[in-house]
């Protein structure tokens, strides 16, 4: 596991969400008022990218069905979504997102 | 990716049986780019114009039902029932809506929606929320699509009938109610919505159901017609303006193509059937990007018409296509109505309305 930088915390605005590649995994990261978190980018119910969806205080929703998770623990909110989300930790430095990996 | 073949799949390839999921390969729908900054501006949420909207319906309902009750005479009393059955009659939007969750920022309000709206158009609204996400990632895709309206060739007969959603309401909404209620899901049912919520469908149905008989109860106490009528009769007597608006979403256009411009009906309506319809006229905008809630779809055209083709001016525009093109599908039944995306327009400009 490694720490990777993705994106500079000023990237992203307060609820909002972008979507960052590292290697071949696509992540969604977020900024909430509690803080950045990060999931993967894709969601688990069909395929839609997280990053063109909206964040609802701790909330993701999915852009093509509509379907929640908490972006926090990435569980499952509301249908469709029904399976989890994975998440990685992130944290603050030097003014970028960095996401263990 | 190449988009789905639908009908290249064979019916015991079709489902996982392990979670009921369609194993058909997603299609790659082509999407019209909206600037990243209006995007987010348009998906933006507020609980303030669901609620002028949802208000303004229970409103209607409210007043023409209570002068149903106290107008006299008789020929009064019928046009007032007529009036609410009519507007009652556009619940289905708003459980449309509703299982979108974009009409309302706080999900309990639109939940409560969901629920309220659900009974009055006789569907079960976590099953039909379901079923409606496949209708979105399968959209007239024939073999699949759990919402495709007419068959091919189509039935006039079904169709007349359900202008009244007599077939649809009782047959394919109602009666899976009652049978998840007391028998668990329908086969329909169970392939689209993963075990692990089975339970709580067979809970909400059952709610249903105690509705629907408390209505009746409720009759038989005061000895009066009036909850049979309000609840149930209007559902019949009030839907032909729903119908008539919601119709020609789809039906006569292209099967089986990954791009909503093309079998899907974006058509001008005027305010009052706006009002009703929870601006679901703007259907292709809805289809492309569901996350914009009703209000902000007007604005979504405007950023997306130049990329589509026409919108269709009226609905009489609209049913004459639908209507001339499924009376040829009777002889002909894969003939649809080819929509010219603006590339083809620039090419043959003369090409700027497409009919039968």
């Amino acid at each position: 596991m490694t720490w990777v930088a993705v994106a500079g915390a000023h990237e992203i605005e307060e609820e909002d969400v972008i979507e960052v590649t590292v290697g071949e995994r696509v992540l969604a990261i977020y900024r909430t008022r509690e803080g950045y978190f990060a999931t993967d980018g894709i969601c688990t119910h069909q395929r839609a990218h997280l990053a063109e969806g909206l964040v609802i205080g701790n909330v993701i929703e999915c852009p093509k069905h509509q379907g929640r998770f908490d972006l926090r623990d990435g569980a499952p909110k509301g249908p469709p979504a029904s399976v989890a989300l994975c998440t990685y930790p992130v944290k603050l430095s030097d003014g970028r997102v960095h996401v263990e990996i | 990716m190449t988009p789905v073949a639908a009908t290249d799949a064979s019916l015991e390839k079709r489902w996982d049986p392990a979670t009921g999921m369609p194993l058909f390969e997603e299609p790659d729908w082509t999407k019209v780019a909206v600037e990243r900054a209006t995007m987010r501006t348009l998906q933006r949420r507020s609980d303030v114009p669901g609620l002028l909207r949802f208000g303004s319906y229970i409103g209607l309902l409210v007043i023409f039902g209570a002068l149903t009750v106290v107008s006299h005479p008789l020929w009064l009393k019928v046009i007032c029932f007529l009036a609410y059955a009519t507007v009652y009659g556009f619940s289905e939007p708003i459980l449309h809506e509703t299982h979108h969750r974009t009409p309302f920022r706080t999900l309990w309000i639109n939940e409560v929606a969901h629920h309220v709206s659900g009974l009055f158009a006789f569907k079960e609204p976590l099953r039909d929320r379901w079923l409606h996400a496949g209708h979105h990632t399968y959209t007239y895709y024939s073999e699949i699509d759990p919402e495709i309206a007419t068959d091919r060739p189509p039935r006039f007969g079904t169709l007349i009938f359900d202008f009244m959603r007599i077939h649809n309401a009782l047959v394919n909404w109602l009666w899976p109610t009652v049978r998840t209620a007391f028998a668990g899901l329908d086969e329909l049912g169970k392939r689209w919505v993963p075990k692990a919520y089975h339970r709580q469908l067979v809970w909400s149905a059952r709610a249903c159901v105690a509705f629907y008989a408390g209505v009746i109860v409720l009759a038989v106490a005061i000895q009066s017609w009036y909850p049979i009528l309000f609840i149930f009769v209007a559902r019949f007597v009030g839907a032909p303006l729903h119908s008539w608006v919601t119709f020609i979403q789809h039906a006569g256009l292209e099967e089986n193509v990954s791009d909503w411009r093309e079998n899907t009906r974006t058509v001008h309506m005027n305010p009052l059937l706006r009002l009703l319809y929870w601006n679901m006229n703007y259907h292709v905008e809805h289809h492309m990007h569901p996350t914009v809630p009703f209000h902000s779809l007007a604005r979504l055209h405007g950023e997306i018409a130049s990329q589509s083709p026409p919108a269709y001016p009226n609905t009489l525009v609209a049913w004459n296509e639908m209507i001339r093109a499924l009376w040829r599908q009777r002889r002909e039944p894969s003939y649809s109505v080819h929509r010219p995306l603006p590339q083809e327009i620039d090419a043959d400009p003369g090409q700027d309305t497409v009919g039968p």
